[in-house]
């Protein structure tokens, strides 16, 4: 019969073998995304069959009637296949759509070119975390984000924060503490915040891009100080993104963008684990695509 | 030029995401602590402290206690300071402080406010040690205790626990340096606030002691003394990658009559190997007065190594001063072997 009660120490051993199973399920995730990202932006990927690159298309030629196309060889779609009276088949004929080829269709054709963007910015942080002990603590500051992408429609995205934090909150159990990051943790304030993501990234007309990311995520955060315990934490989750550019021209542009994070992994064995830990931030910034 | 910038930019975004990684070897393991919680908890006990001690088959029970004569009542509005230490024989070390009252029958209680817990553990990596840690109690535990005078002893139970304890200033007194085994008892009571104050040093004995990374703490010691004289040690550690470690005393004095100056230093690898530096200078009295120093010397650390994060080979340089010049030779398996029923036998 199945025992209903564990000892304590069974209790134990399940808790770390949840936190382990949860570590290799983070961590192959980890390494799935950034094997993504080797093949997404490996040189020998090439661009898509039938498409063509925007920088080798002259701007004034990019127009329908100018499109050079093979000359269709058959009058019609009878011509084209000798078996129209047969039901079974399916020939087409693959030259039938040529005429009809669209501005807009160049224009998508155009943003599945394989790019590489850079986007460097500076932003606000918060991060609001919840401990065992019933605490909620939130770290604000400025921070300064490096941001890439690569592929084309669908691609992979990195994201890279280091923020520094100014004021600090702690509530909960009776208490309401406010204070200065500067004055009471002054040895050492800083976060880091990184993010690996699949990303998906649509051009609006011919000036606004959209870059929508999901993915794997994962920060730390150390406030350090002479006189009071150190309050650092290194968590992992998942992160979602937002980032809306105005293209200045082919390769600058200029947008603000939004990034979250949902930790429920605390990956240092606290003895007061942070539950979950939220980051957000909120940021304006220029990018180089290429 | 572009294909040098993106590969150095995308260098630069996987450092920057893997950073936390790189800082996970510095976290500390005893938190997430409150915002501003202050390392240093201890209130020192005043002036009127004395210190009493005490072996078990074990090791050795340590009191300070928050009047000259514990055993005269002190109200409960007047609550005294109370500290008690239990330092195994392995140097394992337990430490509670907080308050005391007793009434006119000596019975009372102790309101633990912190502990301090350090386990002795060679047979893990040092980087998977507890190392020392505070427990902060709130509210407040109480034991309860009663003080006896039992001449020529003190007796204290703390919570059903019995102990027939000695003055340290007795213990001192009783001590005969003229032969090996005095002097390697000299040293072993020399240790023993060296234990005491590492117990509070969050941290020590493990991989919690990059926390002290940088410009380091400042403990206070178990005495108060009054300004600008200082009773305290600080802990530096000198970079994540080279933990060597820096522990200075100054007019240290955590058991009463037994002073400290000077600077201890720790140079080991990531793995706890290498090998100790510096001199303690040390006065040790038999009774309150500034003039009652019965023995000073120094301790070298110099030919020590360290192995796991433990002493592992060599000998402890310990000199004597006054009243004559001797040096002992003290093998490095004494710090970890605390026992001085020699001089302070177990009292049943």
């Amino acid at each position: 019969m199945r025992r209903r009660f564990r000892t304590h120490q069974q209790m134990n051993r399940l808790a770390r073998q949840s936190r382990f199973a949860k570590k290799v399920v983070f961590a192959t995730a980890f390494a799935v995304l950034v094997s993504s990202s080797f093949v997404a932006g490996s040189a020998a990927a090439q661009p898509r069959r039938g498409t063509r690159s925007e920088a080798v298309l002259p701007v004034e030629s990019a127009t329908p009637a100018a499109i050079p196309t093979e000359v269709n060889p058959y009058a019609g779609q009878e011509d084209a296949n000798p078996y129209t009276e047969d039901p079974a088949t399916t020939e087409v004929n693959p030259y039938a759509s040529d005429a009809a080829i669209e501005p807009a269709t160049v224009a998508e054709a155009a943003t599945e070119e394989r790019i590489k963007t850079h986007w460097v910015g500076l932003g606000f942080h918060t991060t609001t975390f919840a401990t065992q002990s019933g605490n909620g603590y939130s770290l604000s500051g400025p921070s300064v984000v490096y941001g890439y992408f690569v592929g084309r429609r669908w691609g992979f995205a990195m994201r890279g924060e280091a923020y520094f934090p100014m004021t600090a909150r702690m509530a909960g159990n009776g208490v309401d503490i406010r204070t200065s990051v500067l004055d009471n943790y002054s040895r050492a304030h800083y976060g880091f915040d990184g993010s690996f993501m699949a990303a998906y990234r649509h051009v609006f007309g011919q000036s606004f891009v959209l870059t929508a990311a999901a993915g794997l995520h994962f920060q730390s955060f150390r406030l350090v100080s002479i006189g009071n315990n150190p309050i650092e934490a290194i968590t992992g989750g998942f992160a979602l993104s937002a980032r809306g550019e105005y293209r200045i021209n082919r390769h600058f542009a200029v947008g603000g963008e939004f990034a979250l994070g949902v930790d429920p992994f605390d990956f240092v064995a606290h003895s007061n684990r942070a539950t979950v830990t939220v980051p957000v931030t909120v940021g304006l910034g220029a990018s180089f695509s290429y | 030029m572009t294909q040098l910038i993106h590969r150095w930019l995308s260098r630069i975004a996987l450092l920057a995401a893997l950073a936390p990684a790189a800082v996970a070897a510095g976290c500390d393991t005893g938190g997430i602590y409150p915002l501003l919680d202050a390392t240093d908890k201890l209130v020192p006990c005043g002036s009127q402290t004395s210190t009493w001690v005490a072996s078990t088959t074990t090791g050795t029970h340590v009191f300070l206690i928050g009047s000259l004569t514990p055993a005269t009542p002190l109200a409960v509005a007047t609550r005294g300071c109370f500290a008690h230490a239990f330092v195994e024989r392995d140097s394992s070390t337990l430490y509670e402080s907080g308050t005391y009252a007793i009434d006119a029958a000596g019975q009372g209680d102790f309101t633990k406010k912190t502990s301090y817990v350090f386990e002795y553990q060679p047979g893990r990596p040092i980087l998977s040690r507890d190392g020392s840690t505070e427990h902060e109690h709130d509210p407040p535990v109480t034991d309860p205790i009663s003080i006896v005078d039992g001449a020529p002893y003190l007796v204290v139970t703390q919570a059903g626990v019995t102990s027939h304890l000695t003055n340290v200033y007795d213990l001192i007194a009783s001590i005969d340096t003229s032969t090996q085994q005095g002097g390697e008892d000299l040293f072993r009571v020399l240790n023993l606030p060296l234990f005491t104050s590492q117990a509070r040093m969050i941290g020590f004995g493990s991989g919690r002691m990059t926390r002290y990374v940088g410009a380091g703490t400042t403990f206070q010691g178990a005495l108060d003394v009054a300004a600008p004289a200082k009773n305290e040690f600080s802990v530096r550690v000198q970079a994540l990658t080279t933990p060597n470690t820096f522990i200075r005393y100054t007019s240290f004095e955590d058991l009463s009559g037994i002073s400290i100056d000077g600077l201890q230093e720790t140079d080991v690898n990531l793995s706890g190997d290498g090998s100790m530096k510096g001199t303690l200078s040390w006065t040790m009295r038999d009774g309150p007065a500034a003039g009652d120093v019965m023995y000073a010397g120094t301790l070298s650390y110099d030919a020590i190594a360290i192995g796991n994060g433990h002493a592992s080979g060599g000998t402890f340089g310990f000199t004597l001063t006054t009243p004559s010049a001797k040096t002992f030779v003290v093998d490095f398996s004494l710090a970890n072997n605390v026992d001085i029923t020699h001089s302070l036998p177990i009292v049943p």
